[in-house]
């Protein structure tokens, strides 16, 4: 679809997102760009970007509990997909925050997921994860597919690859390519192939226009 | 788990499951307890250490005052919010005089 399809509508996601100086956050900004073409949002909490040389992860979406507000979204420099993974937290980021009552995760439940839950379970890259899950005895492997098939994170990877298709932005294309390349030949996908994906681009498209983000 | 143990676990995944290097890292801390994932609950008063480091990098990254930055530590939201419309601001700023934007967003709402 080309973006005059679609569009974004209402306040641009990055005018809540307070990025770091210097040439990562310039690496960073791209990534934020190309959630504005894609999608607006209604009001949004401000969150500001840690880049944390000591972070295990590659990315981390912190949120305070028990109050449920967003704390920050920590990214360990160096990466080779610095911002897919700046994109998958800003997904967990707005589903913590954005859709539903904020601080829950309204993709677990919220009846504006509805479409995308059911359409995501229908995959064969969920089905190959189901597959380790049930089938491998290998723990390591079955405890990883059980965390790819979360609903939370199936959502952020889903709002990631949705983000990178449909904006185009080229950094993150190349990104996006490289995981999917890895995931075509693995039996625990991360992304979707370009095929697969497809209903589930378009249920996003549908739950953006339902709550008003996207034309 | 020592090292050689945890390296022999990721060449394990890379190889027989097709993971990349970092995936397969993060595969072996969940399966060993030693991470959730990538969504973590923090809980206020942070530690001293972590608060001290929040405190400096608001201030160096973010433009906060150390004012504004304790404030934030200690809980206060209202202090986020200030900093965010004060960059918007600077940035707006920066865009009309041409010069290269430092730090926020440069989009402004519809």
């Amino acid at each position: 679809m080309s973006l005059s399809e679609g569009g974004p509508l209402g306040i641009p996601i990055s005018r809540a997102i307070l990025l770091p100086p210097g040439t990562f956050g310039e690496v960073l900004r791209l990534a934020l760009e190309a959630i504005d073409q894609v999608h607006g949002d209604g009001t949004l909490t401000e969150i500001y970007i840690d880049i944390d040389p000591m972070l295990d992860e590659e990315s981390m979406y912190h949120w305070i509990k028990p109050v449920g507000i967003p704390w920050n979204i920590a990214l360990r420099p160096g990466t080779h997909h610095p911002r897919l993974n700046l994109v998958h937290e800003v997904g967990h980021f707005l589903d913590h925050q954005a859709i539903g009552m904020p601080g829950t995760f309204a993709s677990a439940n919220h009846a504006a997921f509805e479409r995308w839950r059911e359409t995501v379970q229908t995959t064969d890259a969920v089905a190959r994860l189901r597959a380790v899950a049930a089938q491998s005895r290998n723990r390591r492997a079955i405890d990883y597919a059980d965390y790819l098939l979360g609903v939370e994170e199936m959502w952020a990877r889903s709002y990631a690859q949705f983000v990178t298709i449909r904006s185009g932005q080229s950094e993150l294309m190349v990104e996006l390519r490289e995981k999917q390349r890895r995931s075509s030949r693995s039996s625990l996908p991360v992304q979707w192939d370009e095929t697969d994906f497809l209903p589930v681009e378009e249920s996003v498209a549908i739950l953006f226009r339902d709550i008003g983000w996207m034309r | 788990m020592n090292e050689a143990e945890r390296q022999r676990q990721i060449r394990e995944l890379v190889e027989e499951y097709g993971l990349d290097e970092e995936d397969a890292a993060f595969a072996v801390r969940l399966a060993a307890g030693e991470t959730e994932g990538d969504v973590k609950a923090i809980t206020l008063p942070l530690p001293a250490a972590e608060a001290k480091r929040s405190i400096d990098l608001l201030i160096e990254h973010h433009g906060f005052t150390l004012d504004e930055a304790t404030r934030h530590v200690a809980g206060d939201r209202t202090v986020i919010e200030a900093v965010a419309a004060r960059r918007r601001a600077a940035d707006e700023n920066r865009m009309a005089t041409g010069e290269p934007l430092m730090r926020s967003s440069t989009l402004s709402a519809d």
